[in-house]
């Protein structure tokens, strides 16, 4: 942030800065800043959701590398990571670069793409648990019609991860092509004319100019599907599959959620939220130098 | 496409484009159109045919079970509370302090910002288990409370209306000097009417965000008086009418049909919040 520059008032300073930004800070601190201190603190705990606390220090992450259920989930999570960054960020930015046009045709395209957005989340999760529904299930249907056998999705250990991954990608996808336009946006016209006078067809033209000055925003785009895809999937697993079957889709956000609400342990369900967390965040930060390194 | 695209490759990104559409608006209509048909009718879907989109005999009969089984008044008057409590008072106390972060010099003004901006890396779902300490402790556990006052200020907020309050020309503080305003009132008075396009847009992302809340919901509140509608529909499924697939579908059609309405009214404010800052509601 920049350094305070010369404020125009009289007697600058004083208490009234502190008291425009007290009430922010007091809700943030008690619901944000202290509960981070806390969660740290409860994952070297024995604690369990009544209340109890004994300080133990790391044998809950001494624990997790031998529970079976994590490594269960650890693998589902980055299974669903891998697979959701890598097409999701794709099939919004092939969808950005051929929807870019400002013309009213893509514009209505970009409004109906933008509908599973806006949906709530819950809402999305009924939507498709029913239309992998094995007895009145949409693709079922069409399964039957082409003659082909009928199938349990979410219901099938084989397939239920996978038909998660598509629900969810479903649901994001376009999100992601919005951020994509902006950063269209930003690049000058100029530099595809000059382009075409240098005699460069479309796809040079993507390849040679779209892309590189987009790299910012799709390393943007990187991190949050990465945040996104292994935090903020709690909704989908929790109504469409419970975890399940047999564990499969036991994302860690969701075995985080059940081992603190369900089974009680918030002291073993912190410590997998800390790993999740810093999970995160050193592959977030390896993008964020892999990308900067390129960018030299 | 831009002009002198080769043939095939726009013929490929037209093909991919009509797919998406599809993919996009095939499940919607139907999954939607369920809730106009009977469970029977459902049930006798199997392959596919015009019947399979276009109810036999349309019914509302599910929308009036579902208004009855989760007593829809209620549902939606405590949702509707949260979610513009949740708005008014946070655009209110985040524009504060965004202001004070723009324009104010103080002692620990860069501190206190840095740790604001950087909680907006941490998604909720990590910190749901000291949250829901601190709520547990504080007593507002099944209380309305617990779903609004921990979210009356964001560091996604303030860092949003800092961007705008820091671009609005500083010849207007000093007018306001000249003009003898002080500043709460040049705050009040002149800022927060400029700044009405960033807050409804911060409003809108706001709104939508807690109409779409869920974990927070389902963990905080298990008294069926302060159900949010999320949760309601969730509740339905899940202890009660587990194979009424025509019950939740109108359920569905409730929880979804209000927001894509004010999305298609506001979408230009709403997709400028979003394009500026890349956060999704």
């Amino acid at each position: 942030m920049s350094a305070p520059r010369h404020t125009a008032f009289p007697g600058a300073g004083g208490i009234q800065p502190y008291l425009f930004i007290a009430p922010a800070l007091l809700v943030i601190g008690l619901f944000v800043l202290y509960p981070v201190i806390d969660l740290f603190y409860l994952s070297l705990c024995k604690a369990n959701i009544l209340g109890r606390t004994r300080f133990l220090g790391l044998d809950n992450f001494a624990a997790l590398l031998t529970s079976l259920d994590f490594a269960n989930s650890l693998r589902a999570t980055v299974v669903f990571m891998a697979v959701v960054v890598v097409v999701q960020t794709a099939l919004a930015l092939v969808v950005a670069l051929l929807v870019e046009s400002e013309s009213r045709f893509m514009g209505t395209l970009r409004t109906i793409y933008f509908l599973p957005v806006v949906i709530p989340f819950v809402v999305a999760s009924f939507l498709w648990k029913f239309i992998y529904d094995p007895d009145v299930g949409l693709i079922n249907s069409v399964l039957q019609f082409l003659h082909l056998p009928r199938t349990g999705f979410l219901a099938n250990p084989s397939q239920a991860l996978g038909s998660l991954i598509a629900a969810c990608v479903w649901k994001a996808w376009a999100f992601f092509t919005m951020i994509f336009l902006s950063g269209l946006k930003e690049i000058p016209r100029e530099l595809y004319e000059c382009a075409a006078i240098e005699g460069a067809r479309p796809v040079q033209r993507i390849r040679w100019v779209t892309l590189p000055l987009l790299r910012r925003v799709l390393l943007f785009v990187i991190v949050v599907t990465t945040m996104d895809s292994v935090a903020r999937v709690f909704t989908p697993v929790f109504v469409m599959t419970q975890g399940g079957p047999r564990g499969v889709t036991d994302l860690l956000v969701y075995y985080d959620w059940r081992t603190a609400f369900r089974v009680g342990d918030i002291g073993f369900a912190s410590a997998v939220a800390v790993f999740m967390f810093l999970f995160v965040l050193v592959i977030n930060l390896v993008q964020l130098r892999l990308g900067r390194e390129r960018d030299a | 496409m831009r002009e002198g695209a080769r043939p095939n490759a726009v013929r490929g990104g037209g093909v991919l484009l009509a797919i998406l559409v599809l993919v996009v608006l095939v499940p919607m209509v139907w999954g939607f159109g369920l809730a106009f048909r009977s469970n029977e009718e459902i049930a006798r879907i199997g392959g596919l045919s015009l019947h399979t989109f276009v109810p036999v005999q349309a019914t509302l009969d599910n929308f009036s079970r579902f208004f009855a089984a989760v007593s829809i008044g209620r549902v939606l008057g405590v949702t509707v509370f949260v979610c513009l409590s949740v708005t008014v008072v946070s655009l209110m106390v985040n524009s504060l302090a965004a202001y004070a972060f723009a324009r104010m010099s103080f002692r620990g003004r860069s501190l206190f910002f840095g740790l604001i901006v950087a909680t907006m890396i941490l998604p909720i779902e990590i910190l749901i288990v000291p949250l829901y300490r601190v709520v547990k402790d504080a007593g507002l556990m099944n209380t309305l409370a617990s779903l609004i006052v921990p979210f009356a200020a964001s560091g996604f907020g303030i860092f949003f209306m800092r961007q705008f309050f820091a671009g609005v020309p500083r010849e207007l503080d000093e007018a306001a000097v000249i003009d003898g305003c002080g500043r709460t009132r040049y705050f009040f008075r002149i800022l927060v009417p400029l700044a009405r396009t960033p807050l409804v847009t911060l409003g809108l992302i706001v709104f939508l965000q807690q109409w779409d809340s869920f974990l927070v919901p389902v963990t905080f509140i298990s008294r069926t008086e302060n159900m949010v509608l999320q949760v309601a529909i969730n509740n339905l499924y899940a202890h009660i009418y587990v194979n009424d697939v025509a019950l939740l579908a109108a359920g569905m059609v409730i929880g979804a049909v209000p927001v894509i309405a004010v999305f298609l009214f506001t979408q230009r404010y709403y997709i400028a919040g979003i394009t500026t800052t890349g956060i999704k509601g």
